[in-house]
């Protein structure tokens, strides 16, 4: 009789944790619901400046009345919590991103903690590229940033080359200057590809 | 203004040379929902990133740094466009190189190689310890909080498996993945003979059988760990403080 009694504890305290796990879940179904929300709010300590706080209180409200009546589409409730939150929206949000990184590998799937580091990397990339632009425009002397300053930004730190963009004088690849003895070297093995 | 030589005293770039080309660009759809929203300027190109959310974001620098009177900014759409490219060029490099170390993380091209063969299979094995745990539990006249606690964890995995396999499915129904084995089959079953089929069976049998990259906080740091420009940055440090709790 004790056991069969300590049996029935066991299961009222299993469900006790069922019950738990189901408002952990309602939990974690919040904490997606949040964050468009979450995202600003995390980015305002880095900056540490009470205007961005206060900045921040309103895409929160913003986004809160944008999705409640509309739970249709994703497309309309997108477009209204960025119609609503225009003053302060996040430059990329995690279903953008993960849409982002569907289109580079199909068969990949991300954390939360994966998204919101990531876009961590996204805010210091252009916190770093505002910053050296600047600085360059400053260094010139000049009162505007102009593209070749985010050119040559991008070029020294990032190694990368954009093309097509502002002016043509900051090139890739540099050409080596070619001595003389190269060149009679190469003239002489086109001379012997002919005979062949 | 006559174009003066710079000599900037930065930091020396890192990496592998990042040309802008072959950009991501969201599918037509988006784009016509983002045609939608600015409905005034229509040349704009679509892009993952909200424009003037990022033109805000610069104003934003630029005025904190107490700059906005002096710095300014020309050329304001060409200016915006080079900087889309250049963020979507990182961020798929970014993206690229964190996928590479899920793959190796997790030998996801082993799973696919003939070459190797699985001797033990730690999955199923440590499915079964999990179910021997239970069923002690079960028999047992112990009552202390360990067996509670990791039946609940249980549970939970359970449910988080089961959510992910619901994901699966629904990504495999988009990418219409299951279209692949029946086309695959049609062809070789037909000049095969019985042997040959079995034979076949394997391999085909994997190649149907999609595998998905998880991808984790740690395949993340790493990434972070590797490149020049966040190894000793305090973005990662907090990264430690905060994931690798």
């Amino acid at each position: 009789m004790s056991d069969l009694f300590t049996t029935f504890d066991s299961n009222g305290v299993a469900e006790h944790h069922l019950h738990h796990n189901h408002n952990s879940t309602s939990s974690a179904s919040g904490l997606l619901h949040d964050p468009p929300m979450a995202s600003p709010s995390q980015h305002s300590p880095m900056t540490n400046n009470s205007n961005s706080s206060s900045q921040n209180g309103g895409p929160v409200s913003g986004l809160g009345t944008g999705t409640g009546p509309i739970s249709g589409g994703s497309k309309s409730s997108n477009h209204t919590s960025s119609a609503a939150g225009s003053e302060n929206t996040p430059m990329l949000t995690k279903p953008r991103l993960t849409e982002l990184v569907r289109e580079v590998d199909t068969t990949t799937q991300l954390d939360e903690d994966v998204e919101e580091l990531l876009l961590q990397i996204i805010d210091d990339f252009v916190e770093d590229t505002v910053k050296s632009t600047s600085a360059f425009a400053k260094h010139r002397k000049s009162n505007k940033i102009e593209v070749r300053d985010v050119q040559l930004h991008f070029e020294r730190k990032y190694n990368m080359w954009i093309p097509g963009f502002g002016t043509d004088e900051l090139r890739p690849y540099k050409r080596a200057a070619v001595t003389e003895a190269h060149k009679q070297r190469l003239a002489l093995i086109r001379k012997t590809i002919k005979k062949y | 203004m006559s174009i003066i030589s710079l000599e900037v005293p930065i930091q020396p770039y890192a990496g592998q040379l990042l040309i802008i080309n072959d950009l991501i660009l969201p599918d037509s759809g988006s784009q016509d929902a983002s045609k939608a929203k600015v409905s005034i300027k229509k040349n704009q190109r679509a892009s993952f990133f909200d424009r003037s959310s990022i033109y805000k974001k610069i104003m934003k620098h630029l005025s904190q740094g107490n700059q906005a009177d002096d710095i300014n900014i020309s050329e304001q759409e060409w200016l915006l466009d080079s900087f889309l490219a250049a963020l979507e060029t990182y961020m798929k490099h970014v993206v690229k190189k964190t996928i590479e170390l899920c793959e190796h993380r997790t030998s996801y091209h082993l799973h696919n190689d003939e070459r190797c063969v699985m001797k033990n299979d730690m999955r199923v094995t440590m499915m079964f310890l999990n179910d021997l745990e239970i069923a002690d539990y079960g028999s047992s006249d112990d009552e202390t909080g360990f067996y509670r606690k990791r039946r609940a964890e249980n549970i939970d995995e359970e449910r988080k498996v089961a959510r992910l396999e619901s994901v699966n499915d629904t990504a495999l129904l988009a990418i219409s993945g299951r279209k692949r084995p029946g086309e695959q089959l049609a062809p070789e079953s037909a000049p095969s003979g019985s042997k040959v089929a079995k034979l076949t069976g394997a391999p085909i049998q994997r190649a149907c059988a999609p595998r998905f990259k998880h991808m984790n906080i740690r395949d993340v740091l790493q990434f972070m760990e590797e490149d020049r420009r966040y190894a000793r940055s305090n973005m990662l440090f907090e990264a430690y403080l905060k994931y690798k709790s």
